[in-house]
């Protein structure tokens, strides 16, 4: 305490948390990218532009990053990209924290034959490997984005419920759950008021750790061929395609691979940090 | 000069200023101060103290098994051998051999995927030093187990899961006493177990020491199971030892003033007291202790002169082996703690017209176990009535029923006039109901939602009553529990367990309700916080005519909060009449023996008197 | 206290009726769950855009090919009649044939099995092998400089696709340094294991970081737990400590951990493949794919399906068979 109130600078009352400089950085790199998939126009050159004559240049003034094996701007086609790499992990992570919290508070809370159902369910779909259902989805329908998505969330679901239920089962018989029934409070009002708020830190662990998983399957995806549409400036994709620069000049590969792994290790860093944060104010309670 | 106190013996166990610390990152905070113990082989001490007074810390320091954070100052001497200065692996050859160790929780101390019988035996080798053949380890392990008491041979080939508790704490002491060492540190042992399986663990502990000439360290917070088992006792109290002596010494006439309260707040078994005796404020955390005496600011006889410099322990003049740290120990006189007997209630007990709770033939299966077997219960308007019974005798299910959190399987419950068990409840009649009667939880870590400020989970109950002043209301809630208004805004992770007991009492008279259920609500305190929320409940029942269904497995707890009784075992209630009745003049097997095993300290775990 | 009437000494025991009763079922509805796939599998080609005919014949088939390989592939007949027949040709291992290739479907998975299986099972002796390595000395070291390394590591290890490990490893190694060839499967011999090296690392380091986070927390819940302080205050060995505390009950944990890590290999290999350009059953997937080749993605399906299905019965089986918890609760669950 003593040691806060040295630092912190007279009159200072907004206590900024602490945050570990990593982190921060990780929160940053987020933020750019955001602004990237918001603001497409940052690209300092059309991301189309094919020109033959330069391609595979290393860095330049002109293309700080170097070219593709087309000759078109990498920068710019980071730029372009990044609102396919950041919507499709963003969706899987909202769709499977959503879904999976509803019916882990389902299962969890009124047990029973909803829980025997949902349960039966999990258990089934629990082994089958997500990434690989979605290559087969994709090449038996000829699939799209959305249709990938769509068995990602599906084939995502399962583990995560299963944790989530066990986080609820344990809190849902906990004498101040119980208190709140006793008390008179309708169920709704227990569930959403009570129980909802104590697995809150769960639940943005699994965002994030979902987020994540999502960055890797969509881009593995990607690289793969399936999932964007062919021409879409993707990462993934574009590791796929100058995959045969690693040969002769790697910054066509080495861009886009490195700002695919900054994001899934910037999403898991954030997640990481929630959840110590979380633990660390639980420990003092 | 004692032989026993001052020569350092060559057997047994001894401490010299041992001293264990907590290390973090602002600093060291020092949890248990230079603590001497004394044990002689064949000789069984207690070390006493209530939550944070380190004596677990203690114990676990001796056997050098603390995690990393804590560190150790001082010496330890096991056998005449300096058990912490030898090199790490020579220390850890004596664990088990010279010096061994059971735990408080005999459902998470064994293995559970290994069977008892290769547990025990673990640590066995032959003449030559090589693992026992599978032959002569089994048959070692029914003679040890045989040791313990457990004379089924069968047993061996089990898993700890299919064992109760009691057989599982034998087969720990079986597995920690294997390699016949001298000192045996228990820590709580009986704690997690039922009373009538503590007397026998107790006496199984008793035996082994006289047998195997066992030097016992016995940790607890039970001032009965000290006095019943031990032949001395130390009294610790924020991290210090404060009195040492003989058993029946400190048991008749302590001479620190936190001793002689601590017996006063334990409630009696035999009669029913006017008030129980409390310690005002609570025991002050590693860091915040005190300078001079700790317990000073708690105390009924301190001067300013006893917070002026550190107290040592120093010998009484009435007796070799009494140690006390307290500079006033030769001039206060005690009141001996058999204080003046309260009235018992009233025989003929307002027991006619309509009950205000009527459980008739009810039971409840759960898969296939029987938790509650065709009970019938009536409780009537102002009056407090026990549900006394060890673990699974399916009192708390029948309170759960009562209150409308379980359903039964088949019978009635009826509650305010309201049955519960009569199909779908119209929205009206859950209100009557949940007006009518509350609930208090046994858990004071987990009764309160930690996310939430004291206040707005007073609020929640008072809007749900149809209260409009909630500001005033909420105020006045605290001040009748006994806390200050200010607590509102607080969480409940700033609360000590007392103070969130009550609060949790609060929670539950915010509807007002006639009837309160309290579930164990006193037995995860600390003796003097137990005995200030059971001044409380009996304040409350004056004041509010409030009746209260009481479930407790003390029976001594049930002696000073309730007129009437049910006994309960396996699911059906054994014997029940007025508490005193039944107490002093059990009918019922069962209740005989319930009453029996209840540590006294005149012997009656059949022990000898202290040597 | 009720079943103190357990048969003394005697080693081998009937199976419990509980137990028999888990085990019929478990294969039972493991045969079933083959069933089911074979329907969605035999499916697949009615569910290709612009139905069976031209998913056979390409999008550029003219009426006449449509109608010969309605013919030929007996399009015209009932769907249960066609599903039958392609049920018998999966129980004599025939899948049909490649319409690219026009080789046997079951014969270019054979052949393709041969270069995926021996990566796939040194890829996983690897990653299991060092991943149980790893976690009980960082869970036996906690907080120790090789536990926050290995934390951070791991970290880095789930947010990096296999891709990005393998294109990175093959300029290193390959490109940069020369020590191993990036590209290809080799010669046979020397050569054919000179050219798994990179592959099987990669596949290895990307499941490195599951495999040593869930045995570090795991093994660090185990050694936290009074059952590991009690073995401690007997005196018994570190070793005994391992074997019989941590691996014994990390045991369903890890069993269910190597068994999942099987199937990630799976999916892990497609990518490594595609880097390194090797023709192994993923290559043979996505090439399927890209071409549409119907037969084969069918063939290739329900063989990774036997595969999944297979690992999680033998998963379960052997759980029940290291927990007598599990055991246990199927007698009493009755």
């Amino acid at each position: 305490m003593s040691a806060v109130t040295q630092v912190a600078p007279v009159g200072a009352r907004l206590r900024l948390p602490k945050v570990p400089p990593l982190t921060a950085l990780a929160g940053v790199f987020l933020v750019v990218v955001a602004a990237c998939a918001l603001f497409p126009g940052f690209a300092p050159q059309d991301p189309a532009a094919i020109n033959a004559a330069e391609s595979l240049q290393g860095p330049s003034g002109a293309h700080p990053l170097g070219t593709d094996q087309l000759g078109r701007d990498t920068l710019s086609r980071l730029v372009a990209g990044a609102r396919t790499s950041l919507l499709g992990p963003l969706v899987l992570g909202l769709g499977v924290t959503a879904i999976s919290t509803v019916l882990a508070v389902a299962a969890g809370w009124f047990g029973g034959r909803t829980d025997a159902v949902i349960s039966r369910i999990i258990d089934f779909f629990y082994s089958v490997p997500a990434l690989l259902v979605a290559i087969v989805v994709a090449g038996v329908t000829g699939g799209g984005f959305g249709i990938t998505l769509v068995v990602l969330i599906i084939f995502g679901l399962p583990m995560h419920v299963r944790n989530l239920r066990a986080a609820v089962m344990e809190r849902a018989h906990l004498p101040f759950m119980e208190a709140a029934v006793t008390l008179g409070l309708p169920t709704w009002r227990v569930v959403l008021t009570h129980l909802v708020p104590t697995i809150v830190p769960n639940v943005v662990a699994v965002f994030f750790v979902t987020f994540t998983y999502g960055v890797v399957e969509l881009s593995s995806l990607s690289f793969l061929g399936l999932g964007v549409p062919p021409g879409a400036p993707d990462w993934g994709r574009m590791v796929a395609d100058n995959r045969a620069a690693v040969f002769t000049d790697v910054w066509a590969v080495a861009a886009p691979a490195v700002a695919i792994v900054l994001l899934a290790v910037s999403a898991n860093l954030i997640g990481e940090h929630v959840q110590r944060t979380h633990e660390q104010s639980r420990k003092e309670r | 000069m004692s032989q026993v106190t001052e020569a350092v013996p060559t057997a047994g166990l001894s401490t010299d200023a041992l001293s264990v610390w907590l290390r973090r990152a602002d600093g060291r905070r020092l949890i248990a101060e230079s603590i001497d113990l004394q044990v002689a082989p064949g000789e069984s001490i207690a070390i006493v103290g209530e939550s944070g007074s380190g004596k677990s810390v203690t114990a676990r320091a001796v056997l050098d098994l603390l995690p990393p954070e804590l560190v150790t100052e001082g010496d330890v001497s096991v056998g005449g051998v300096p058990f912490l200065r030898i090199g790490r692996a020579a220390r850890h050859r004596m664990r088990g051999s010279e010096i061994a160790f059971v735990m408080q929780d005999p459902f998470t101390m064994l293995n559970p995927v290994m069977k008892v019988g290769d547990q025990v035996t673990a640590a066995l080798r032959d003449a030559n030093g090589r693992p026992l053949s599978r032959a002569a380890r089994r048959a070692e392990a029914v003679a040890r187990l045989r040791e313990v008491g457990i004379t089924d041979p069968a047993v061996a080939d089990k898993y700890p899961f299919q064992l109760s508790g009691g057989m599982r704490q034998r087969v720990g002491i079986a597995a920690a006493i294997a390699e016949n060492p001298q000192v045996l540190v228990a820590d709580e042992p009986t704690t997690a177990l039922d009373v009538t399986t503590q007397r026998d663990v107790l006496l199984l502990l008793d035996r082994l020491r006289r047998t195997h000439e066992l030097g016992l360290v016995l940790i607890t917070h039970d001032l009965r199971v000290a006095f019943a088992t031990c032949d001395r006792v130390y009294v610790m109290y924020a991290g210090q030892i404060v009195e040492v002596a003989r058993s029946d010494v400190i048991r008749r006439a302590p001479r620190h003033p936190y001793t002689a309260a601590l017996l006063a707040a334990d409630p009696p078994l035999d009669h029913r007291m006017a008030r129980l005796r409390t310690i005002p404020g609570s025991v002050p955390a590693p860091g915040h202790r005190p300078g001079g005496c700790h317990f000073a600011p708690r105390c009924a006889f301190a001067l300013p002169a006893c917070s002026a410099a550190p107290v040592e322990l120093q010998l009484t003049d009435d007796d070799a082996d009494h140690r006390v740290r307290c500079v006033r120990a030769g001039e206060i006189t005690l009141e001996p703690p058999t204080a003046q007997p309260g009235p018992e209630p009233a025989a003929a007990l307002t027991t006619d017209g309509q009950p205000l709770v009527t459980v008739r033939d009810v039971r409840k299966v759960f898969r296939d176990k029987v938790a509650v077997d065709g009970v019938d219960i009536d409780v009537f308007a102002g009056e407090s009535v026990g549900l006394v019974g060890e673990s699974g005798s399916g009192k708390t299910t029948l309170a759960r029923m009562i209150v409308g959190l379980t359903r039964p399987t088949s019978g009635t419950v009826e509650v305010g006039g309201v049955e519960l068990t009569a199909g779908a409840l119209s929205k009206e009649q859950w209100a009557a109901v949940r007006g009518t009667v509350q609930m208090a939880f046994q858990d004071p870590y987990s009764t309160l939602n930690p996310t939430r400020t004291i206040g707005s989970t007073l609020r929640e109950g008072l809007r749900l009553a149809g209260v409009d002043d909630l500001e005033e209301r909420t105020a006045e809630l605290l001040e009748r529990v006994g806390l200050p208004a200010t607590y509102a805004q607080r969480r409940p992770g700033q609360l000590s367990g007392g103070e969130r007991q009550r609060v949790a009492i609060a929670r539950a008279l915010s509807r007002s309700p006639r009837i309160v259920v309290c579930d164990e609500v006193v037995s995860a305190l600390d003796v003097s916080v137990q005995a200030h929320i059971l001044n409380l409940l009996r304040d409350l029942q004056a004041d509010l005519g409030l009746t209260y269904v009481f479930i407790t497995h003390d029976l001594a707890v049930v002696r000073q909060i309730t007129d009437r009784v049910y006994v309960l075992n396996h699911g059906k209630v054994v014997e029940s009449g007025l508490t005193s009745e039944v107490l002093d003049r059990p009918r019922h097997d069962y209740t005989r023996r319930l009453v029996a095993s209840v540590p006294q300290a005149d012997g009656v775990l059949g022990l000898p008197e202290p040597r | 206290m009720t079943v103190a009437t357990a048969p003394q000494g005697s080693a081998r025991r009937a199976l419990a009726p509980g137990l028999l009763r888990y085990v019929v079922v478990r294969v039972v509805s493991a045969v079933c769950v083959m069933f089911a796939v074979s329907i969605v599998v035999f499916l697949f080609i009615h569910a290709a855009p612009g139905g069976p005919e031209h998913a056979i014949g390409g999008e550029l088939a003219t009426e006449e090919q449509l109608e010969s390989i309605r013919q030929r592939y007996g399009f015209d007949r009932p769907l249960p009649e066609q599903y039958l027949q392609f049920l018998g040709g999966i129980l004599h291992g025939d899948f049909g044939e490649s319409i690219i290739q026009k080789t046997p479907v079951a014969t270019l998975i054979g052949e393709t099995v041969k270069v995926t299986l021996p990566l796939l099972a040194f890829t996983w002796i690897l990653a299991m092998g060092a991943g149980l390595a790893l976690g009980i000395l960082t869970a036996s070291r906690p907080g120790s400089r090789l536990d926050r390394f290995s934390l951070g590591m791991t970290t880095l290890g789930a947010s990096t696709p296999a891709f990005v490990v393998g294109t990175f490893l093959a300029w290193l190694f390959g490109v940069q340094l020369g020590w191993f060839p990036a590209l290809g499967a080799g010669e046979g011999g020397l050569d054919t294991v000179r050219h798994l090296v990179l592959p099987a690392a990669t596949a290895a380091i990307v499941l490195l970081a599951v495999t040593t986070r869930i045995t570090r927390v795991r093994v660090g819940q185990i050694l936290e737990e009074d059952q590991a302080t009690f073995a401690r205050a007997r005196g018994l060995g570190r070793w005994w400590t391992l074997k019989h505390v941590v691996l014994r009950n990390a045991g369903v944990q890890l069993v269910t951990l190597s068994g999942s890590v099987v199937v990630s290999l799976f999916t892990g290999l497609i990518l490594v493949e595609r880097v390194f350009n090797l023709p192994g059953i993923g290559s043979l997937m996505v090439d399927a794919i890209h071409d549409r080749d119907m037969p084969v993605i069918q063939g290739v399906t329900f063989c990774v399906a036997l595969l999944v299905v297979t690992v999680n019965l033998v998963v379960d089986l052997v759980c029940m068979a290291i927990d007598p918890r599990l055991r246990a609760r199927l007698e009493t669950n009755r």
